[in-house]
């Protein structure tokens, strides 16, 4: 150990360190005790009386014994699913459009793809809302208020930033792989499925795990375009029932659940994202500014 | 090899070829033509029927009816709700509460926020990995559970209030979550300040330590150098952070739901919540998200234009 | 019979006011090893674009051995190029990316096998086969890109400067290495560069675009030695610029530097005065007593190697370069030492009068951009 390092070690930590530190355990202590009384002995969600795992699963109000609670469960990660599907597709069509035209489309497209990024959740919610209730012509008629509405909502929603996300591969590697595969043969198609779509791949990946983690997270939307029981996502039930004095620390199962599944989604794109690149050290460098990219 | 054409062909060749591109005429927009659609349906026309429903009328039935046509296009509700706004007006109290409320949450994330994505970017030497990480955990995590959270440890019997009782600072209980005003401004910075450091963060990162190196060495100390370089540059991206949580804040309605509950400190939000979800008053509730809307808009260009003209000000 | 004939005819590409490629005509022989030259934006990379069928002209025609490929597709060419960054695909093998065209245009296994082997055994890498192409060197990378395009046997192989991405020592090698390919293949080769050494070293004949436009054709010796324009003398190594008065002779003319005439064959320019000029290395130097036409004083010396270039003053605020040899035989001379300059008429070229214009305000010894 140099004498520099020493001194460092002991040195008494500056202010700011101190105050940064103090926020991290302010930004996620709460949140790691809410999960803990997931794990309580008794019914309270605020004092802490001794380990179980009676609100996982066991007794009738447990989280995966309880109709309610599965109910949600499922609701969530089926709205994920559809949402994930959608917004990636049409993600991944809508990012490599924007890059590619030209001419007078291109300022008003980009334009539209950052309406629903900077509105308010709620203001998307009732304009899809009111014109779902209002406008009885196709598209409108067919989708209805619940599952349809609030997958449409979802998508909507989230398919701008799998755009943002992608878009900024597309910007990465250039079109001079592309215009390798044509010189080499490949028709416009085989090109973009054999060249394009396979270099974009982590990138949907990073954009299908987002719109999953968003899909899963949302609440305003959600709850908004819902219809009845059958609707309820774990936000919403979350949010109808955090104040509710006849909750059990199930809810805190519930949420914990929640959280475990969005964290768990976004570390696996970013793992699989690297996993993906790990080729590129060189490759990089030499697509992004390939010859063709005039 | 190379394949022998008819005039005819070249000339059909020619006029399905996009000039500047290997691809067909039309290839693109082809491809976009879904997505384009799924914009134009879910987002241009819940737009425009938020402005048809608040500029419709309402029928003898008492149910509003939305006014498609703009010749047609009644102002009486709007000119309604601007005049329920002034003090003493109905929707006085909503957004006084709003104004406030956003503006202590910003203030409240300046004030932490800045400290702490400085720290990280400049100074935080082999912790700065861990700390990103820890920033970004919050950042996906649901806004309502970290809500949530809060809820148990500020409940009557919750551990805030054990613990400021243990140590004598209070007498009895105090109820945290019974409309208080300040908890819901700590609540509303404490829930999107992720969303303003990560940002923020990301450009402080970015202005480059040489500069600090060299106003150093031009003899300003650590402090002038914080002063004269680093703090002019924070400006923007300051005004960027805060830009990305002025959105959702003016349109939230839960936050001061779960942390308060009272009606005395309710936001605009839960106005057009509960207005627009149905009933005879939805003509006012889209009047008042097309309001909020136009605001919200009258402030981003304002960002924008500012945003623009600095980065003509400082040549890249 | 040899394929690989490509003619340009009238080619015109404009993007709004500015036209990048301008009513360009060539002509490469089949064979040829043919290298497009200038500086960047001159329009080079334009028409390889076209050629290659990335781009369509605004105007114009490309045949390859008569037939009129401009409406075709890229893929639908039998063009191949390698690309300024190699472009090679980083999630396939070695092998993959060289089968990658013939997969395409459905090759038979076995075929598809052999031509392969075929081809990494041309370019040296037959080694190499099942490496990704991140773990090669720029050298091998180039390689792999040369095979992925030969392999497919094109009429014509467009290169886009190939070797630029190398570092010096790499490049020269390379350059012997292409100039063996280009023997043994005998297709077709439109090499594109800014580099006039290496434009020169490799080419069967060169072309020096300026602006969109052609300014002259020719193979090397013919370009260097016999720039017909202001732009292809300046472009073509460093020259000397002499302004001359024009007097006349009985036969031919006379130029009129400083105080010094020089006899000129041919019929003399019509303006009164022109622009002459000369290469370094074409100027003698002698000692200060001897009988040179002009004498002047050595005002700077930079040691090149092979050679000593010299800065020589005269009186008139005129400067020349020379290019003296280090062949042992030519003394070394020291700044400020006066000296007589040895030139022959025969080896000025008269730039055409029209493009006088043109010419930049310091009109000595003008290095070529690249």
């Amino acid at each position: 150990m140099t004498t520099d390092s020493k001194r460092k070690g002991i040195r008494l930590p500056r202010p700011l360190a101190i105050f940064v530190w103090a926020y991290m355990v302010w930004n996620l202590l709460p949140v790691v005790a809410a999960m803990a009384f997931s794990f309580n002995a008794t019914r309270s969600r605020s004092q802490w009386q001794g380990f179980s795992t009676q609100w996982w699963s066991g007794t009738p109000l447990s989280l995966f014994d309880n109709e309610e609670y599965t109910a949600a469960l499922k609701h969530s990660l089926e709205l994920a699913a559809m949402t994930t599907v959608i917004s990636t597709v049409l993600g991944t069509l809508l990012a490599l459009v924007v890059t590619r035209i030209r001419g007078v489309a291109k300022r008003p497209v980009n334009f539209i793809l950052m309406i629903p990024i900077v509105t308010p959740e709620l203001i998307l919610a009732v304009g899809l809302y009111l014109s779902l209730t209002f406008i009885t012509v196709w598209p409108f008629s067919v989708v209805e208020l619940g599952t349809p509405a609030q997958v449409v909502g979802q998508v909507t929603y989230t398919v701008g930033f799998v755009v943002v996300i992608i878009r900024g591969r597309i910007a990465v590697l250039g079109d001079g792989l592309e215009a390798a595969a044509r010189d080499l043969g490949a028709g416009p198609i085989a090109a973009l499925v054999l060249v394009l779509f396979r270099l974009l791949m982590p990138a949907v990946l990073v954009g299908a795990m987002i719109s999953f983690a968003f899909s899963i997270d949302n609440f305003v939307i959600t709850q908004y375009l819902s219809s009845d029981s059958s609707t309820v996502s774990i936000p919403m039930y979350l949010y109808t029932n955090a104040r509710g004095g006849n909750t059990t620390p199930a809810l805190n199962a519930l949420a914990t659940v929640l959280v475990v599944t969005t964290l768990l989604a976004v570390a696996l794109a970013s793992l699989l994202y690297r996993w993906a690149t790990r080729r590129e050290s060189v490759a990089s460098d030499v697509t992004g500014t390939v010859a063709l990219s005039a | 090899m190379a394949e022998r054409l008819a005039g005819r062909e070249v000339k059909r060749l020619r006029s399905r070829r996009d000039p500047d591109s290997a691809y067909p005429r039309g290839f693109w927009h082809a491809l976009g033509a879904p997505g384009f659609a799924w914009f134009a349906f879910w987002v241009l026309v819940p737009a425009y029927t938020i402005v048809a429903v608040s500029m419709g009328y309402v029928s003898d039935s008492m149910l509003p009816v939305p006014e498609w046509d703009p010749r047609y296009w009644n102002l009486e509700t709007l000119r309604m709700v601007l005049g329920e706004m002034a003090p003493g007006g109905v929707f006085a109290k909503v957004v006084t509460n709003t104004v406030t409320y956003v503006a202590g949450a910003m203030v409240l994330c300046v004030l932490v926020g800045y400290p702490v994505a400085y720290y990280i970017a400049k100074q935080a030497g082999r912790w700065k990995v861990l700390l990103i990480v820890l920033l970004t955990i919050p950042f996906w995590t649901s806004y309502l559970m970290r809500m949530l959270a809060w809820i148990g440890l500020l409940a009557t019997d919750g551990y805030v209030n054990r613990l400021l009782m243990g140590v004598g600072i209070l007498d009895g209980p105090y109820g945290w979550l019974e409309g208080q005003s300040f908890v819901v401004v700590i609540s509303l910075a404490y829930g999107y300040l992720p969303y303003f450091i990560l940002p923020l963060l990301a450009s402080l990162d970015r202005i480059d330590d040489r500069l600090i190196d060299a106003a150093k060495d031009l003899g300003l100390g650590k402090a002038g150098a914080f002063f004269k370089v680093i703090l002019p540059l924070s400006k923007m991206p300051l005004i960027a952070a805060c830009t990305v949580i002025l959105l959702p804040m003016c349109g939230d309605f839960y936050t001061t739901t779960l942390m308060s509950g009272s009606p005395a400190t309710a936001m605009i939000g839960n106005q057009i919540q509960v207005l627009a979800q149905g009933g005879p008053q939805q003509n006012v509730g889209a009047s008042l998200a097309l309001l909020l809307q136009l605001t919200l808009i009258l402030l981003l260009s304002f960002y924008l234009y500012a945003s623009s003209k600095s980065n003509k000000a400082v040549p890249a | 019979m040899v394929n690989g004939e490509l003619v340009l005819e009238g080619l015109t590409k404009t993007y709004g006011d500015h036209a990048a490629v301008d009513r360009l005509d060539l002509r490469v022989e089949a064979g040829e090893f043919f290298s497009i030259l200038g500086p960047s934006g001159c329009g080079k990379s334009t028409t390889l674009k076209i050629v290659g069928g990335f781009v369509s002209p605004t105007s114009g025609r490309v045949f390859i051995d008569g037939n009129d490929v401009t409406c075709l597709p890229p893929n639908r060419r039998s063009v191949n190029t390698v690309f300024q960054n190699y472009a090679l695909f980083p999630f396939l093998t070695v092998r993959q990316n060289v089968a990658f065209g013939l997969r395409r245009a459905r090759v038979g296994k076995r075929e598809l096998i052999r031509r392969v082997d075929e081809v990494l055994e041309l370019v040296q890498l037959s080694t190499f086969g099942h490496r990704n192409p991140s773990e090669l060197s720029g050298g091998q990378q180039q390689r792999v890109a040369l095979a992925r395009a030969l392999v497919l046997r094109p009429d014509v192989l467009l290169l886009d400067e190939p070797l630029s991405a190398l570092d010096a020592k790499m490049r020269r090698q390379l350059q012997v290495e292409l100039k063996e390919l280009h023997r043994e293949v005998g297709t077709t080769f439109v090499y594109i560069t800014h580099d006039q050494e290496e434009a020169m070293t490799m080419s069967d004949r060169i072309a020096v675009l300026q602006n969109g436009r052609l300014e002259q054709v020719g193979a090397p010796s013919e370009v260097y030695e016999r720039p017909q324009t202001l732009f292809v003398t300046q472009f073509m190594g460093i020259s000397n610029m002499l302004h001359a008065t024009v007097l006349p002779a009985n036969a031919g003319w006379v130029a009129r530097i400083g105080d010094a005439e020089f006899a000129m064959a041919g019929s003399p320019p019509v303006s009164g005065t022109v622009q002459l000029s000369i290469r370094p290395e074409r100027v003698r130097l002698g000692g200060a007593g001897s009988a040179g036409a002009l004498s002047g004083v050595i005002v700077d010396v930079s040691y090149v190697g092979a050679a000593t270039h010299y800065r020589v003053a005269f009186e008139a605020g005129m400067t020349l370069q020379a290019a003296v040899p280090n062949d042992g035989v030519h003394s070394v001379r020291n700044i400020g030492e006066r000296v007589s300059v040895d030139l022959s008429p025969e080896d000025f070229r008269l730039i055409g009068e029209q493009q006088l214009a043109e010419a930049p305000a310091n009109d000595t010894d003008v290095v070529s951009v690249g």
